[in-house]
């Protein structure tokens, strides 16, 4: 599997959007699969989005853990070598844990820049 | 047989308010900014106006029924006056009656302001009619959103042309980071934050796949155009004349939602009125001629998919085109949003169609400043209000005389 | 020959389990946990005792002819309306002829054995060939209630008519008793109870055995003859005390399905009726009595047709369909039992227009769509002029009924903005095999088990509910097959 340079997020902050804001509030990681899995958790509030009010608790999932924090990228954020979690019933099982251990209602994956595609 | 409009009428001054929550002001305040924009800047006595259109959508939450409230708060010299109402296209469907009104040489000077004033509902997000959203829809339509509806058409969209939902999101990032770049050189926009790929991508959902980055907002605003004929605009003195090269609307009829046919990858009638409105401003080759747009980015894969229905990009091949920078601000292609779009305007119904039309009257008289793009001389402005299912659209080209 | 021609069960996919309640509410009323074995059925938030009847009247008639259909006759004590007839919207959602009678049977726990004595007599004066009778109830009670946890959701439906008969009625015998064990006054919201202990040794402990055996003297029978009883009790001890009573052997009684549903009130003897045909072979007499102001015991003879009777959900399929619900806030937010924010937003107008629902009452309440005469194409809504653009033409609609059709998804979402009892609303298009597409709401599955192209079919329910006037609108959802 690949490994990614993952930049962690600044927590606290608060990201504006037209439609609403969310802010990465701490970071956790859980044992899966014997290994380390790096995961952020924070809310999102959806209040000024044309179609209708809304928001929740997240959980942002970096991928598995290969060295921790070992780097700073051009902002300053700290760094991680990270391997992303792209199967499918990894990714379920995983958001399974968070869903009851972090009492988020929604679960997403990192998917590095690198690894896209070139169309 | 029809000619087109095509260089028949001419706008002569613009005004847009300050876009966003403004808790300063009832629509009634927004109308006087716009309009006191619109006529100094078209150097002319209100008095001179023969014809009022005014767009909103919400109505019954602002301003009331009928066009009294814009005769009213501008004093309008007891001229006729109509309150125009189209989904997303209400802005645009003022405009066109006094493109068509001067047009037909019913008037010699118009005035078309759209206005909309959300933020007096006590909630977030537009107005839930309930059950007075027709009597027979209560009844059997889903509750659904506008997020929920256009998420669907992301998936359908990914599936049929076989990207990944993660590629297609990261192609909705970048087509959400380019608006928000040209929303932060704005001083009329709502929001002027310029974001990165990264937030965006990590951004909550609102509807799966789309995030909160991919979903407009709710403002309040206003903007106004004075139209009249070319002829009429020179005698007033007026010089490099921006001309109306096209307007078009076109309407679903039940087809995408209940025929065995539509496949939920693209608007019906985006893809046929921008067919129309090319004939009338005699374009061929729309990618090369059209200078820049502004699009109803009410979600970003709209945006993506509008693209397409505009043939600007071949279908299926706008996600290349997105990050290969064509529709960003200096990306050397046909640069979208360029204002910032709904992105960073938010949406009042009745004033965004006018506001689109707003940045490509100050693009083509060289008055953008920041945002200022070399030597444009076609733009064009799209309007999609409803659901992909069932929708209005409108498109405007509008562009310098003789071009 | 008189008797059931087929049977139907419908048990919400919602089981809760009643841990749950002892978890929540153990601490204030902590002998709750005498009866917190087991599950109980909780109708969605869209389900009623309405929409229930639907589904297992939908169940019972499913592969017969409905056009020979001459009476439906609901029974339940938690109808939608005091006063609209529910069997008349039943009748309309089942889209049956319009020259049949309709009636609802109310006010008692009996009603659902009344009806089908009421039924079985309008067939034996020739008058009517196929009468349908629906029990269903959901029963409202107050949180950390025993009644909360000895009650269930569900309905039961069976055809009565004269051909293929699976079970021939023999005969009944009715008592009339003004019990009063529980009662719910004009304007109340739920039932007062008198001590159970009386219930028990007053009231079911005398009663059911005092209808049974009035019933076995009546037709000179013994419960030797007898394959199964059916007679409702939710306090399990006293249901297997009254067998006692009246000497049937535990293989005899049919359980009284505290651990799979709890008691479904006056669709309670139907269900468990059912449930028994599910098990029955030809020649088995089966006695149903029921508990409500008295009791009407009824006597079935199982015929050599209820081998050929065609597979069916019925109850077992029912309970088979379950989804356990661990949230007791969620049984009490979907009961409306507790108060939770919904929101400006939620206050919006919910009037119905009761002139555009007469005028659309197939397309809304019986899923009719149109079915062009010059081109074919079907589709929904029927309109006046047919989509297909290469067709268009006006006024050729004729009435096609979609609610029985199969759809697959095409697209979906899980809507969090959507107001919701219980967000994501899910919602989509699907596409009708054969022809037809429209966009449904989706019930009872989970945003991880839909997919594009999955096979849909249809279910009535709850589309609205306007507490300002009382008035619950109804209308058709997706469900998974």
């Amino acid at each position: 599997m690949e490994v990614y340079k993952y930049s962690h997020p600044k927590l606290g902050e608060e990201i504006e959007a037209i439609s609403g804001h969310y802010s990465t509030e701490r970071e956790g990681q859980i044992a899966y699969n014997g290994r380390q899995v790096c995961y952020s958790t924070g809310y999102s509030i959806v209040d000024t989005s044309c179609c209708g009010p809304g928001g929740c608790g997240f959980a942002f999932v970096a991928g598995y853990i290969v060295h921790w924090k070992n780097g700073k990228d051009n902002h300053g954020s700290d760094t991680s070598d990270i391997e992303p979690i792209t199967d499918s019933g990894e990714k379920q099982e995983i958001r399974n844990l968070l869903t009851k251990s972090a009492h988020v209602q929604q679960v997403n994956f990192w998917t590095p820049q690198t690894a896209v595609f070139k169309p | 047989m029809s000619t087109g409009i095509k260089d028949k009428v001419a706008i002569i001054g613009m005004g847009c308010t300050k876009f966003g929550e403004r808790w300063d002001a009832g629509a009634e305040d927004l109308m006087v900014e716009a309009f006191e924009e619109a006529i100094a800047d078209a150097g002319i006595e209100k008095n001179q106006i023969q014809a009022a259109w005014l767009s909103d959508c919400f109505e019954e939450i602002h301003i009331g029924k009928s066009a009294l409230p814009l005769s009213l708060t501008l004093r309008l010299p007891n001229i006729p006056a109509t309150r125009v109402e189209n989904f997303c296209a209400s802005g645009t469907e003022a405009f066109r009656g006094a493109v068509y009104a001067v047009a037909s040489g019913a008037c010699d000077i118009a005035l078309a302001l759209g206005v909309e004033k959300l933020k007096d509902i006590g909630y977030g997000g537009l107005p839930n009619s309930g059950s007075n959203s027709g009597s027979l829809n209560w009844l059997w339509m889903p509750n659904l959103t506008a997020p929920g509806a256009f998420a669907q058409l992301a998936t359908a969209y990914a599936a049929k042309y076989k990207y990944s939902i993660d590629d297609l999101k990261r192609v909705l990032a970048h087509v959400s980071v380019k608006s928000h770049a040209n929303g932060a050189l704005n001083p009329k926009a709502h929001l002027r934050t310029p974001i990165t790929e990264d937030q965006a991508i990590s951004s909550p959902m609102v509807a799966h796949p789309l995030g909160l980055y991919d979903c407009c907002g709710v403002s309040d605003g206003a903007a106004a155009a004075i139209v009249t004929t070319p002829e009429i605009a020179k005698k007033l003195g007026k010089k490099d004349l921006v001309t109306v090269k096209a307007l078009q609307l076109a309407l679903s009829n039940g087809e995408e939602v209940q025929f065995n046919e539509w496949d939920s990858t693209y608007f019906v009638s985006t893809s046929k009125a921008s067919v129309v409105a090319y004939k009338e401003a005699g374009i061929k080759d729309p990618r090369k001629e059209i200078s820049m747009m502004e699009l109803h980015d009410c979600f970003s894969i709209t945006e993506l998919i509008t693209y397409e229905d505009l043939g600007i990009s071949p279908r299926g091949g706008a996600p290349k085109d997105v990050l290969d920078g064509f529709f960003d601000l200096r990306g050397g292609g046909v640069p979208a949003q360029v204002d910032g779009g709904l992105k960073c305007f938010g949406h009042p119904i009745g004033a965004s169609g006018l506001r689109m039309l707003y940045e490509m009257y100050l693009q083509l008289h060289g008055r953008a400043d920041q945002r200022q793009l070399k030597d444009p001389k076609l733009g064009l402005t799209h309007n999609l209000g409803g659901f992909p299912f069932m929708n209005v659209v409108s498109i405007a080209i509008v562009g310098k005389e003789g071009v | 020959m008189v008797g059931i021609v087929s049977y139907g069960g419908y048990v919400p996919r919602r089981r809760l389990n009643r841990m749950s309640v002892i978890q929540e509410m153990g601490w204030y009323i902590p002998a709750l946990m005498m009866v917190a074995n087991g599950e109980r059925s909780m109708c969605n938030w869209d389900e009623d005792s309405l929409t229930m009847a639907v589904a297992s009247a939908r169940d019972c008639i499913s592969g017969f002819d409905k056009s020979k259909i001459d009476g439906i006759f609901l029974a339940t004590t938690t109808p939608p309306f005091a006063d609209r007839q529910n069997a008349g919207i039943l009748a309309t959602a089942l889209n049956l002829r319009e020259d049949i009678v309709t009636a609802d049977f109310a006010s008692s726990l009996k009603s659902g054995t009344t009806a089908l004595i009421s039924a079985v007599e309008s067939l034996k004066s020739g008058e009517k060939k196929n009468v349908l009778v629906a029990a269903s109830d959901h029963r409202r009670t107050k949180s950390a209630s025993f009644y909360e946890m000895w009650f269930g959701d569900g309905s039961a439906s069976l055809l009565l008519g004269n051909e293929n008969v699976i079970a021939e009625y023999k005969g009944s015998f009715s008592l009339s008793l003004d019990f009063v064990d529980h009662y719910r006054g004009e304007s109340q919201k739920f039932d007062y109870t008198w001590e159970e202990r009386w219930i028990r040794d007053e009231g079911y402990a005398k009663i059911i055995p005092q209808a049974i055996n009035g019933l076995f003297k009546k037709y000179g029978i013994s419960i030797k003859d007898v394959a199964k009883v059916v007679y409702p009790c939710f306090i399990s001890r006293e249901h297997k005390g009254i067998a006692k009573k009246i000497g049937a052997s535990k293989e005899q009684v049919v359980d009284n399905m505290h651990e799979v549903t709890g008691e479904t009130g006056s669709a309670h003897p139907l269900l468990m009726l059912t449930a028994a045909l599910e098990q029955s072979k030809p020649g088995d007499k089966i006695v149903v009595a029921s508990f409500g102001q008295g009791s009407d015991a009824l006597l079935f003879e199982v015929t050599e047709h209820i081998t050929k009777l065609a597979p069916r959900r019925g109850v077992k399929g029912s309970l088979e369909n379950r989804k356990e619900e661990a949230s007791y806030a969620k049984f009490l937010k979907f009961n409306d039992l507790i108060n939770a924010e919904t929101g400006i937003r939620a206050e919006a107008a919910t009037q119905t227009a009761l002139t555009t629902l007469w005028r659309n009452k197939k397309m809304i309440l019986g899923f009719v769509g149109g079915k062009c005469k010059k081109c074919g194409t079907l589709q929904y809504p029927k309109t006046n002029v047919c989509v297909n653009p290469k067709c268009n033409a006006f006024h050729t609609q004729e009435d096609y009924e979609f609610s029985d059709k199969e759809a697959k998804v095409m697209s979906f979402t899980g809507d969090y903005l959507a107001v919701s009892v219980e967000p994501p609303v899910l919602y989509g298009m699907v596409q009708f095999d054969g022809g037809g597409r429209t966009l449904l709401d989706f019930t009872d599955c989970d945003l991880e088990n839909v997919q594009v192209g999955q096979t849909m079919k249809l279910s009535f329910r709850k589309k609205y509910y306007d507490k300002d006037r009382g008035f619950t609108g109804y209308f058709w959802k997706a469900i998974l097959k």
